[in-house]
């Protein structure tokens, strides 16, 4: 070699020959790639567009409307939309998976004795080796997926179909796709530097993808067995995408447009994917080769990944067994088993032996004694997490029904005040400790129980006095509440607060008040994980002359009154659906009814005046026949939908195609809801568990109860389509314009033992059971 | 010249090179011998610049070898393991080669496909574990190397092949001044061929010395003394020595005339100097520490 060709070759980081020679032996894989992409963006593309034109067209001229350019396009745009939305997510599984395939194959020589001991013997540099295995793993999905998506722009284009949103989704499946396939080979890649093996390759590309979100799980979970509102308000999209690129990836391929938190993600990925590629790199470099066929080539690596494992498998089994037993040796045990278990499994794993599995004691001593410090630490509150004091948000949003407010300030810190008295109040005065739930509760969540005496003989009496049930977590769970008013057209106002978001100063002042002057209430409330929040769910029946004296609950009814006249004179309830041949959209619209409903609707709706919201909206029988009649032709159609039936059965329809055979489920659910249901054997279940009725004459303004068979035969009364709840939480409605029942049961409670309230209030839809005369 | 230097290298616990010392004249045929886990193979990755060594210095020249680009375009390493990527065939490895060495000598590779009847378009893991070593060996002498390492390469190459291959190794070693390093256990195989050997025993050299010279300094003779005298066998560096009879079969180190005059004094019924291979030499240096046959069949 000359001097001149030595010069030349120092200024190679690697051989252009060798890299040329790795991309072309490289084919078969690329092909492969090409055929899967081909499949899930080409084929499909074709599918979709070869016809749509036609078909509009056609729709368009047997309707004998014209067919406007503005119509076409918009039609194209949301078939683009439909279409290349559901390509995104299949091509973005495949980036992953392909990334993780390539990643390992391309650096597989690193794990075989034989084939890294040749590669090595050759002269070329690591850095060579390193650029030629990731340029080969970078083609290998990179090109099949600009080819498919090439193509798919022209069928696109061929077929009159390349509208703006064809090609912002065409280069966001490109682009988005590129990204964390690259994202997946540089895991690989790292993966692959640090191990010995094809398996522990594989182990470590999935544990360096999920590690952190699932430590970071363990660790708030272990955190939060009291706080709620941490794992709640930590594991959100917004955050978890942080840490997920899986999240991230669902997040990009969802989002209708991006906006600046799209761009942090991808930003994001862009400094991890190059953060994991220098990692990568410099594992490579200073890779040992004879350590080809370990499984872990650098012990630090092998105790991260060991020690990791090993505290999210003692947790689980920490908390399996407590879960199973009450005492603390179901504890011990579960920590001492999974300790234990988990030390044999990965260093049965680690080091491919199972001669191994009681080996690094002394590593296994300190893990041990620190995890137990940790786990038993966080349950006696010595890290202070109990005491942590969530940043009080500036912003207090209040939903009071389907009403929205928001308070910035002085005012809601003068919100916080009345919170704060309020608690005070229930704390000092009548309550009493339910020390059952206390103790489960520990120290730090004061619960206070309210309870009137709900028995025949005590209800009228005790009713006038407030009963409620009230759990305060600690002093960052903020109380939640959301009232629905309905106006009976009797003296009494049926105020139910149930679940909601705390709270405006009205409300609170509202519940102090009711506190004291309600004619009579019975509740239940729970702790519920909704982010820094506890539950309070109060039934307060009061007069409306007494809530006159509350000028706080005067402005909210009259708020709601407002609201409530707007939607009874006609808001208007659509719910749009598209068949999908012809791309007409056909809306079912609806108006509040004062007649019994089978069920809900959750659905966003706008109102006269355009507002969108987004709420529960009760189903009418007649609306239902509608429906049914609508949906016998054998379309295809898109909508968006959720159905709840009064028996607490929901079901979510929410998608994109269906066809008859959802048609026929679709049927058959109002079926089940209409006809097939036997209200008898229905209300006999019910009547097992009921302990009696009240029923409340509103004309005589007296009240009795029923209990027994009469009770049965109450309940045979109640129209099937009546509106009944079992839900498990209060519910009270107007009856009709005589009778107000009010149907008590004991239950369960997830407390044990405890005799708890439900209330099923319905309509008697005129048939008054003889008994009640 | 090839220079290694207080050369360590440990596997874990197991130290493979425990702090050698030798050197490799450039033109030479050094040959390397030794028991099984001696050390040899983990040398050799160490001397083509694969394995890094935990502690001494490796010098082509004075050049380091770890990842010294320029310097490996003029080494050739064939493993005991031959490894071609998956469905390579001959022309493949012969693209390889290409990608990464500045000159491969086709016309070489033509001819030597050729002498070894190989199919250059076949796949080679569908080849016969000698026809993979001696495509091996093929596509290594077609780059026409100036270092040539190779770890047992000539086991499993039938004898005709392996005259051919030794043949050709001389010819660049006379030639262009090739400069190899062949281990194996096949002795006579190194003895044909090499210049100079080296012993391994237990990750250390035993013996490091010119081929004749470890001939010359090691010699075996058979005696039988007429028993005028008790023989003084004082003084002698005597490596083996076994008695059957009356015949004394002695393998020792030193000077040639100085012994046979000294056995002679004692006076001698028949006395010869008896030619030693170099297995017997291997075989004698290996008894001395222990590592015979025999010792190892009492354990």
């Amino acid at each position: 070699m000359t001097a001149q060709q030595s010069l030349k070759n120092k200024k190679h980081i690697v051989t252009p020959r060798y890299i040329g020679y790795t991309l072309t032996h490289g084919w078969a894989m690329i092909m492969l790639a090409f055929i899967v992409l081909f499949f899930t963006i080409t084929i499909p593309t074709v599918i979709a567009f070869q016809d749509a034109r036609n078909t509009l067209e056609e729709n368009y001229l047997i309707s004998g409307e014209a067919l406007t350019a503005e119509i076409e396009e918009e039609y194209m745009s949301s078939l683009a939309e439909e279409v290349f939305g559901s390509i995104f997510a299949f091509v973005l599984v495949e980036a992953f998976a392909f990334g993780l395939f390539a990643g390992m194959h391309s650096t597989s020589f690193l794990h075989d004795k034989t084939a890294a001991g040749f590669y090595h013997s050759l002269p070329e540099r690591r850095s060579g080796h390193y650029i030629a295995s990731l340029l080969s793993a970078l083609s290998v999905f990179i090109l099949p997926l600009l080819l498919n998506t090439v193509f798919a722009a022209l069928i696109c284009a061929a077929c009159g179909a390349m509208t703006e949103t064809a090609v912002t989704y065409i280069l966001k499946i490109l682009l988005i796709s590129a990204l964390y396939y690259i994202y997946s080979v540089a895991a690989a890649f790292l993966a692959s530097m640090l191990t010995g093996t094809r398996v522990m390759s594989l182990i470590v590309s999935l544990f360096i993808t999920n590690a952190l979100p699932v430590l970071y799980f363990a660790v708030t979970y272990l955190m939060n067995v009291r706080l709620d509102y941490l794992t709640t308000s930590f594991w959100d999209l917004p955050f978890f995408c942080c840490i997920y690129p899986y999240a991230r990836a669902y997040y990009l391929a969802t989002a209708e447009s991006y906006g600046a938190y799209a761009a942090r993600l991808i930003i994001i990925d862009v400094i991890l994917t190059a953060v994991l590629f220098i990692l990568s790199y410099i594992a490579y470099k200073k890779r040992p080769i004879e350590r080809a066929g370990t499984t872990i080539i650098y012990k630090w690596a092998s105790n991260i990944v060991k020690y990791c494992v090993m505290f999210v498998i003692t947790l689980i089994f920490a908390e399996l067994f407590s879960s199973i037993g009450d005492g603390g040796v179901w504890v011990i045990f579960g920590l001492a088993s999974g300790l234990i278990l988990s030390l044999m499994l990965s260093n049965t794993i680690l080091n491919r032996s199972v001669k191994t599995m009681f080996s690094g004691l002394k590593g296994f001593a300190v893990f041990a004694v620190c995890f137990l410090a940790l786990y038993i630490g966080s349950y006696a509150g010595m890290f202070g997490w109990l005491d942590y004091v969530v940043p009080v948000s500036d912003n207090i949003t209040v939903e009071l029904g389907w009403i929205e407010y928001s308070f910035e300030g002085e005012e809601a810190d003068e919100l916080r005040d009345i919170l704060a008295d309020f608690v005070k109040t229930i704390d000092e005065n009548d309550a009493y400790d339910d020390t059952e739930y206390a103790e489960a509760y520990d120290d730090y969540i004061s619960t206070v129980y309210f309870n009137g005496d709900t028995s025949e003989d005590g209800f009228d009496e005790e009713a006038l006095q407030s009963s409620a049930e009230y759990y305060l977590t600690n002093q960052n769970e903020y109380m939640y509440l959301n009232v629905t008013y309905g106006d009976t057209s009797d003296e009494s106002l049926h105020l139910t607060y149930s679940y909601g978001s705390f709270t405006s100063g009205k409300l609170l002042e509202i519940v102090e008040f009711l506190m004291e002057n309600a004619n009579y209430g019975v509740g239940e409330s729970t702790v519920h994980e909704v982010t820094r929040s506890a539950y309070y769910s109060l039934d307060f029946y009061v007069s409306k002359s007494i809530i006159s004296e509350c000028e706080a609950f005067e402005e909210l009814i009259e708020e709601y009154d407002e609201l409530t006249e707007e939607i009874l004179s006609g808001a208007r309830i659509s719910m749009s659906f598209y068949p999908k041949t012809s791309g007409e959209e056909f809306t079912f619209d609806f108006k509040l009814k004062q007649e019994p409903s089978i069920g809900y609707f959750f659905l966003h709706a706008n109102n006269s005046s355009g507002n969108m919201r987004s709420n529960n909206f009760p189903l009418y029988v007649s609306d239902m026949e509608e429906l049914t009649e609508f949906f016998s032709d054998d379309e295809l159609f898109t909508m968006n939908a959720t159905l709840e039936t009064q028996y607490g059965e929901s079901y979510t329809i929410i998608g994109y195609d269906y066809s008859s055979s959802w048609e026929e489920s679709f049927i058959e659910i109002m079926e089940a809801v209409t006809e097939g249901f036997s209200i008898e054997e229905y209300s006999a279940e019910l009547a097992s568990s009921y302990d009696y009725a009240y029923v409340y004459n509103k004309n005589t303004k007296a009240g009795e109860y029923v209990t027994g068979d009469d009770l049965s035969e109450l309940l045979t009364c109640l129209k099937r389509t009546s509106y009944v709840s079992d839900e498990g939480s209060s519910l009270a409605t107007v009856s009709d314009d005589n009778y107000a029942v009010i149907v008590v049961y004991k239950y369960k409670t997830y407390r044990g033992e405890e005799v708890s309230t439900l209330f099923i209030t319905s309509f008697l839809g005129g048939m008054v059971p003889d008994f009640i005369e | 010249m090839i220079t290694a230097e207080n050369l360590t290298k440990t596997f874990d616990t197991v130290v493979a090179v425990n702090n050698i010392s030798t050197f490799v004249e450039e033109g030479s045929i050094f040959g390397l011998i030794g028991s099984n886990g001696s050390g040899k193979s983990t040398l050799l990755r160490m001397l083509c610049g694969i394995f890094r060594p935990d502690s001494g210095t490796i010098l082509y020249g004075g050049s380091p070898v770890y990842d010294n680009y320029d310097l490996k375009q003029s080494i050739v390493y064939l493993s005991d393991e031959q490894y071609f990527p998956w469905g390579a065939t001959l022309n493949d490895m012969r693209e390889l080669y290409k990608s990464v060495y500045n000159r491969f000598d086709d016309e070489r590779y033509t001819k030597m496909t050729e002498i070894f009847g190989l199919d250059k378009t076949r796949k080679i893991s569908t080849f016969s574990k000698g026809m993979q070593r001696q495509s091996a060996l093929l596509l290594g002498m077609s780059l026409r190397p100036k270092y040539l390492l190779c770890d047992e390469t000539f086991d499993g190459i039938d004898p005709v092949m392996r005259k051919v291959v030794r043949s050709l190794i001389a010819e660049d070693s006379e030639e262009s001044g090739l400069t190899a390093i062949i281990s194996s256990h096949n002795l006579l195989e190194l003895e044909n061929i090499c210049d100079h050997i080296a012993l391994f025993h237990h990750g250390e050299i035993l013996l490091d010395m010119g081929l004749d010279d470890a001939k010359i300094s090691t010699h075996k003779l058979q005696v039988v003394f007429s028993g005028l005298y008790e023989p003084d066998f004082s003084g002698i560096d005597i490596i083996n020595h076994r008695v059957a009879g009356k015949l004394h079969t002695i393998t020792y180190r030193g000077d040639a005339d100085e012994i046979e005059n000294k056995l002679k004094s004692f006076g001698v019924q028949y006395y010869e100097n008896v030619p030693l291979t170099l297995e017997e030499i291997f075989i004698t240096e290996m008894e001395e520490i222990g590592y015979d046959s025999s010792a190892i069949l009492e354990k």
